[in-house]
């Protein structure tokens, strides 16, 4: 393995979990935060001449996922049905039968992506309010709203579902033994 | 967050608990939320923070997801120096190839697809199918019955016609190996079957394979292709059967 593979390895096995998370949240689906990661350490292999400081490649690397993914799936429209209109049953596990984290990630995965996206740059990528407002074409107080805002609706989603646990475990059940003692 | 723009001896409930949502990790509050307390302004102010602060490390846990197993080799394998020629779609098959070749790991889900001497392209797009399943993997759970308008609203929309009495428990379109494809999950006694569904695939002949321990059988049908996946590969004939009696192969005009 040559010196610069030597960098490229180096940059992969250090940064590729933190970028795929970027990917992933940007994107919410594992296939095209692949392809995006893909793309950016393809990238990276070109220009691994310009690319000897870490925190600078990190830095770049970032950039370029979040490029990509507003290249590529932020304009292209896909057929798609509106399922909402559909009678669809759903078997799915309901929230209140999620742990945690799952909960935390499907709270995050319903919010839209104006308030998703800066979350996710902020929490993930690192970004001060100026960098996400700067990289999203927006001012820092619409950025610092939407963080607010990310985090309000997380906040209620989980609260809710909380609540609604309780007043599960709050629902007299029929005590079926009892009732059979009293008959006999 | 730097806070430098407001200032801390005017910092209110209202700016606190803006802050508070907008980057409650920032190290100005502490020492803000004890100003507040102390000066009267807001008694909860500390409280409030470390509620905050417990939202965001629960946000940052569930943020943590493990990136896939095969994504360090995949990525690895960009350095392959055939790798680099051509443009950005056949730079990824060319990536995946690579992989499969090198890596003993993604050998085990391509390995004997490449000793039949197949295309390259039926091989990636066998090994993408058999990838396709962790990409959805609670399509193979449902066990309700996908209305049967729905089904025929979908199957419509990809320019094919469907039997309404073919009993699917999960349909959705997907994007496969750069090909649009209904992925269909039908519930059997020995298990789930997943077929992909594609519509307009130019090069799929008659097999089966054992890929990474999922029985794959390809099928071509009408210039299109079929792509059943399970554990066993007992139901395989039964659900073909009933998807080929069910689909017509009269192509119609796609609605949009």
């Amino acid at each position: 393995m040559d010196s610069r593979q030597q960098a490229f390895s180096t940059l992969v096995h250090s940064l590729q979990a933190e970028l795929y998370r970027l990917a992933y949240w940007l994107c919410k689906n594992q296939a095209q935060a692949q392809d995006i990661l893909q793309e950016a350490y393809l990238r990276a292999w070109k220009s691994m001449d310009n690319l000897r400081d870490q925190g600078a490649a990190r830095a770049w690397l970032m950039t370029i996922v979040r490029r990509e993914y507003l290249r590529t799936f932020e304009r292209k429209k896909f057929d798609t049905v509106e399922l909402d209109e559909q009678p669809i049953i759903d078997d799915a596990p309901g929230m209140d039968q999620l742990s945690d984290v799952e909960q935390v990630r499907a709270a995050i995965g319903q919010l839209e992506a104006k308030y998703r996206v800066p979350l996710v740059l902020q929490v993930v990528g690192g970004l001060s309010c100026s960098e996400i407002a700067d990289e999203l074409s927006l001012s820092e107080a619409a950025v610092m709203t939407q963080l607010f805002r990310a985090r309000q609706k997380i906040k209620v989603l989980l609260e809710s579902n909380a609540a609604d646990a309780q007043s599960q475990s709050n629902v007299i059940k029929p005590d079926f033994t009892k009732a059979k003692a009293n008959k006999a | 967050m730097k806070l430098s723009h407001i200032d801390e001896a005017r910092f209110d409930k209202a700016n606190f608990d803006k802050a508070l949502g907008s980057d409650p990790k920032s190290p100005e509050l502490p020492s803000i939320a004890k100003i507040l307390v102390n000066s009267g302004e807001n008694p909860e102010a500390e409280r409030a923070l470390d509620s905050a602060l417990m939202l965001e490390k629960r946000i940052m846990s569930g943020m943590a997801i493990n990136p896939p197993n095969l994504l360090t080799a995949q990525l690895l394998a960009i350095t392959n120096p055939s790798v680099q020629i051509g443009s950005k779609r056949f730079a990824r098959r060319k990536v995946w190839l690579a992989m499969a070749a090198s890596v003993t790991t993604c050998a085990l889900i391509a390995g004997s697809w490449f000793l039949t001497n197949r295309s390259a392209a039926e091989s990636q797009l066998a090994a993408d199918c058999v990838e396709h399943l962790a990409h959805e993997p609670f399509a193979l759970s449902r066990t309700t019955r996908v209305p049967p308008a729905l089904v025929n609203q979908l199957f419509r929309r990809s320019g094919m016609v469907i039997d309404a009495d073919m009993v699917i428990n999960y349909l959705q379109p997907c994007v496969v190996d750069g090909q649009i494809a209904l992925h269909i999950v039908v519930q059997r006694n020995s298990g789930p079957v997943t077929v992909l569904v594609f519509p307009d695939s130019k090069s799929m002949s008659d097999l089966e394979h054992s890929i990474a321990g999922a029985q794959v059988r390809t099928r071509g049908f009408d210039g299109g292709g079929l792509v059943f996946m399970a554990e066993s590969s007992r139901d395989f004939d039964a659900v073909e059967a009933k998807l080929l009696a069910s689909l017509r192969v009269q192509r119609i005009q796609s609605t949009g």
